[in-house]
């Protein structure tokens, strides 16, 4: 028996091993066209179905032609001049200007090391800071860029920034504890302690994300927007935000936050907490008193703050409308698992759901039109409407004010008394920060955080410590994971986004106290008349740098030629038509395809 | 001996080749892909198609799997879908010294703590020496890894100030890939990891060795070795100590693998860049690669583990033959 078993085994593997090196491509890869037919029905106008053979050329994403990459609108008809020009009018373009997706890139480098041109040693870069040291899952850390020019280096005085990698909040706290980091999140059990034993070490900062629950607009009870409204109304959000999220948060009536270009004052759009107006309204679709009300599913993502949540939320629609706890059924799930679950047929998706939204760029072209537009609002099945008019003529107006009147006027179209509620906002997220006094800075709310602006008192952080000052003004600190990417047109996540803001330089900037759009590598620009097109005049004496771990020195690049590389126009053609390509793929390089003209086509060749 | 290990060697191909099917399965059961989402937003469809394209995971699911069997053969485990510039090599690389470093520390605690505490135990059977030997390995094995860190590092580390909060004391690359450069730094930042990770263990071997010197002291040849006029040293040390190490013995080879493999909440508690954080990490990221190979390596390992029991069987047990 035994050997039978061995024998049969044996077969398997040989059969297996034998079907993977036949599964093996060919060595060389041969491009060429392939011809495919495909079969396509055709009616006419008699009687009879004839089918009909149709030849498609498959395009293949890795050989994009170069006419197509050409047809990119970007270019530099000199060393200091940057081109972009615009599919259509987009008047939220300048707000995304600042996007990492879009900084000039080192091809040379990159077509050298591949995708390892971001370790360290091998990555070149224009910022303030260079990479000196990163030891996957350990720790990262950058010293100043001793060849950028003076006026750019920014204010601040940190010469070293040292980042390990902590996982878990609790340990971090600890490190801060023993002074061992200038910042850290407070984990919840903390926090009632900390802010009475460090009032003084503690900053709130709010990270622009919006939190709401969502509803299917198809399913009943939820097709009546008067059940949407009542819902929204019933729901306390300032006792939330109070005693389920300790105070770290917002409340919201609308979708857009302060800070937001066009969005409205946080207290003059949306209905926001009102009983009697939940209750007529209730009362009006059908239901007084949530007599008569359908059993529904409130499905949340798997944690405990989740629960709090839907658990919250559960407790105040008993209260306030009468819905006992029994009709409203909670649900979590891994956030993957809710994505898929939000899109699923009628039958098998949830009624309402949890969900959170954070800013791409600084417009409410993202909040309303990107997440609500009817083409958008895939889980909530919103038909398109006269709402939808309005964004499409918010997102084509070049007139700023005219914008913020449009957008006021949708988000009152949305959250209003009237409004049509696809889902209901409830907080913006504020978490409390323990910071050390010693650290002087302002936290950016758009793009990464420029750590050249930051002030460290090196003295005050040495006593504290008991040791002796350090030679280098160095920031401690950690982040629970490690950075992803390094590769401005691949980023999408926080980390690596705050390392490429103090890597590279970027074409424009938010500025830190006003949010504004300000220069950065680029000294101004120009709109022309049709707002198609965008001109930007590049400063040409930001110097490409390599840091060579070792021995710790930062040099210039050199060309072929041995002349000095510095930033050109050129630089950012190449970085953003490598965001269009279809091989770099990225969520944030989804975004500009949308907006380049031509950038699209080749985003999409070959699917 | 030889044959015994030959055979045991070639029965293991089947078996690992089975583990690796059945992961790869499990892993692409799982709802979701790796690039459904960007934090809390949804990957656009076309991006989404774009990245599955790349790492073949639009595939179909044998040819995946056929691909992913013949670059196993070529020691290449797959790259990493959200760090582009790594592969599953590079984590492995960086992260199975580092787990093997602490596991093998906390073995060797485990047993120089849970032995000698198990004998004092045996040797002093209802005694209040051995009821607080047992007290305090039952309270040990109570206590999870999860509680004790933490207690350890607000104790130690941030109130005494005696030991780091954090961190392994050893960066890559290693001597050999695996040896540390074993000076104060490492000691000092390895000692509250390893004693929370091996005082859990040690509390089991206690047991484990309390009862099974126990059963062998009642037995007629310890009587007969006595009754020889043998010292009671040579007694326990020579003749008792060795058969009743036996169950003690059995559990190591799943133990050695469970530990190397990483301890996810030691590793995540103390920040160490250690496989088994890697391993849960990977299953939200939906890292199909990094999952399938670090189970492939847990297989291999407990495999050798149980291999090396069975050798050490032969040698604590004479009677004990394999051929």
């Amino acid at each position: 028996m035994r050997k039978k078993l061995l024998a049969i085994f044996s077969t398997l593997i040989m059969a297996s091993l034998i079907l993977s090196a036949c599964a093996q491509p060919t060595p060389e890869k041969v491009v060429e066209t392939v011809i495919v037919t495909e079969k396509e029905e055709v009616e006419v106008e008699v009687v009879e179905t004839v089918e009909v053979e149709v030849e498609k050329e498959v395009e293949d994403p890795e050989n994009v032609p170069q006419e197509l990459i050409d047809g990119i609108g970007v270019s530099a008809p000199d060393e200091s001049t940057l081109v972009i020009e615009l599919g259509q009018e987009a008047s939220y373009f300048t707000s995304m200007t600042p996007l990492w997706t879009m900084t000039a890139s080192p091809g040379w480098a990159i077509e050298a090391h591949g995708d390892n041109w971001i370790e360290a040693g091998n990555i070149v870069t224009n910022g303030r800071y260079v990479l000196n040291e990163w030891v996957h899952g350990v720790r990262r850390t950058l010293l100043r860029n001793p060849l950028m020019p003076e006026d750019m280096q920014g204010d601040g005085n940190i010469e070293k920034f040292v980042t390990n990698v902590v996982p878990d909040t609790s340990t971090g706290y600890a490190l801060w504890l023993n002074n061992e980091v200038e910042t850290a999140g407070i984990p919840s059990a903390e926090l009632e302690a900390h802010l009475e034993t460090f009032p003084e070490e503690t900053i709130q900062i709010p990270d622009l994300a919006v939190f709401y629950i969502s509803y299917r607009m198809t399913k009943a009870p939820f097709d009546d927007a008067r059940v949407r409204r009542a819902f929204s109304a019933a729901f306390d959000r300032e006792t939330f935000v109070q005693e389920v999220l300790q105070g770290q948060g917002l409340p919201m009536k609308h979708f857009a936050p302060p800070g937001i270009f066009a969005a409205p004052p946080i207290d003059e759009v949306g209905v926001g907490y009102d009983v009697e107006f939940a209750q007529a309204q209730l009362a009006d679709a059908g239901y007084p008193d949530c007599e008569g009300f359908p059993q529904v599913t409130l499905l949340g993502y798997s944690g405990q703050s989740t629960l709090n949540w839907i658990e919250y939320a559960q407790a105040q629609w008993e209260e306030n409308l009468g819905c006992s706890a029994d009709l409203i059924q909670i649900e979590q799930q891994s956030f993957a698992d809710l994505l898929a679950s939000t899109k699923a047929d009628d039958a098998e998706a949830p009624h309402m759901w949890t969900l959170g939204w954070g800013p791409d760029y600084a417009d409410e072209k993202n909040w309303v039109d990107d997440v609500l537009y009817c083409d958008n609002a895939v889980r909530q099945k919103r038909e398109c409407n006269e709402i939808d008019d309005m964004i499409l003529e918010a997102r084509y107006e070049t007139d700023p004010d005219v914008r913020k009147e449009l957008y006021r006027e949708i988000e009152e179209a949305f959250f209003g008394e009237e409004g049509e509620y696809p889902f209901f906002p409830i907080y913006l997220r504020i978490a409390y920060t323990a910071e050390h006094t010693w650290l002087d800075r302002v936290v950016a709310l758009f793009g990464g955080q420029q750590w050249y602006t930051w002030n460290l008192d090196a003295g005050a952080k040495a006593n504290a410590r008991g040791e002796a000052v350090s030679d280098q003004v160095t920031f401690d600190g950690y982040s629970t994971t490690d950075i992803p990417t390094l590769d401005p047109q691949l980023a999408e996540d926080v980390v690596s986004i705050n390392y490429i803001e103090n890597l590279f330089v970027h074409l424009t900037n938010y500025d830190l106290e006003t949010a504004e759009v300000v220069g950065e590598a680029a000294t101004d620009w120009t709109v022309s008349d049709d707002g198609l097109t965008y001109t930007f005049n590049i400063r040409t004496d930001i110097p490409w740098v390599k840091h060579n771990p070792v021995t710790g020195e930062t040099i210039q690049e050199e060309d072929a030629d041995g002349n000095p590389r510095f930033v050109t126009a050129d630089d950012f053609v190449y970085g953003i038509k490598r965001a269009c390509m279809p091989t770099t793929g990225s969520y944030y390089s989804g975004i500009i395809a949308g907006v380049i003209k031509g950038c699209d086509t080749v985003f999409s060749y070959g699917q | 001996m030889f044959r015994f290990i030959i055979r045991r060697l070639l029965m293991a191909i089947p078996v690992i080749f089975l583990i690796v099917l059945a992961t790869f399965i499990l892993v692409h059961s799982m709802p979701g892909g790796p690039f459904d989402a960007v934090g809390m937003r949804v990957m656009p469809e076309q991006t989404k198609l774009i990245l599955e394209r790349r790492y073949g995971l639009d595939q179909p699911l044998h040819q995946q799997f056929f691909q992913y069997l013949w670059n196993l053969l070529q020691g290449d485990f797959g790259p990493m879908f959200r760090q582009p510039s790594q592969t599953v090599n590079d984590i492995i690389a960086q992260t199975f010294p580092v787990s093997i470093q602490l596991g093998t520390l906390s073995v060797i605690v485990a047993f120089t703590m849970g032995i000698p505490i198990g004998i004092i135990a045996a040797l002093n059977h209802n005694t209040p020496l051995d009821y607080t030997a047992t007290f305090v390995a039952v309270v040990s094995r109570s206590i999870p890894s999860l509680v004790l860190g933490p207690v350890l590092i607000y104790v130690f580390a941030v109130g005494l100030d005696w030991f780091p909060i954090a961190f392994w004391g050893a960066d890559p690359p290693f001597f050999l890939g695996v040896f540390p450069k074993f000076n104060k730094q490492f000691w000092m930042h390895a000692i509250l990891p390893v004693f929370s990770l091996g005082t859990g263990m040690a509390a089991g071997i206690a047991r484990l060795t309390r009862a099974g010197l126990l059963e062998v002291l009642s037995s007629d040849y310890i009587r007969t070795a006595r009754a020889k006029g043998l010292r009671e040293r040579v007694v326990i040390i020579v003749h008792a100590l060795k058969n009743s190490l036996i169950p003690v013995v059995t559990t190591l080879g799943p133990m050695l693998a469970a530990i190397m493999t990483g301890a996810f909440i030691t590793e995540t508690i103390f920040a160490l860049n250690g496989m088994g954080r890697r391993f849960v990490d990977s299953i939200g990221q939906r890292e199909y690669f990094l999952q399938t190979s670090l189970v492939l390596i847990y297989g291999i390992l407990l495999i050798s583990g149980n291999l090396i029991v069975d050798i050490l069987y032969a040698w604590f047990d004479p009677r004990i033959r394999y051929d």
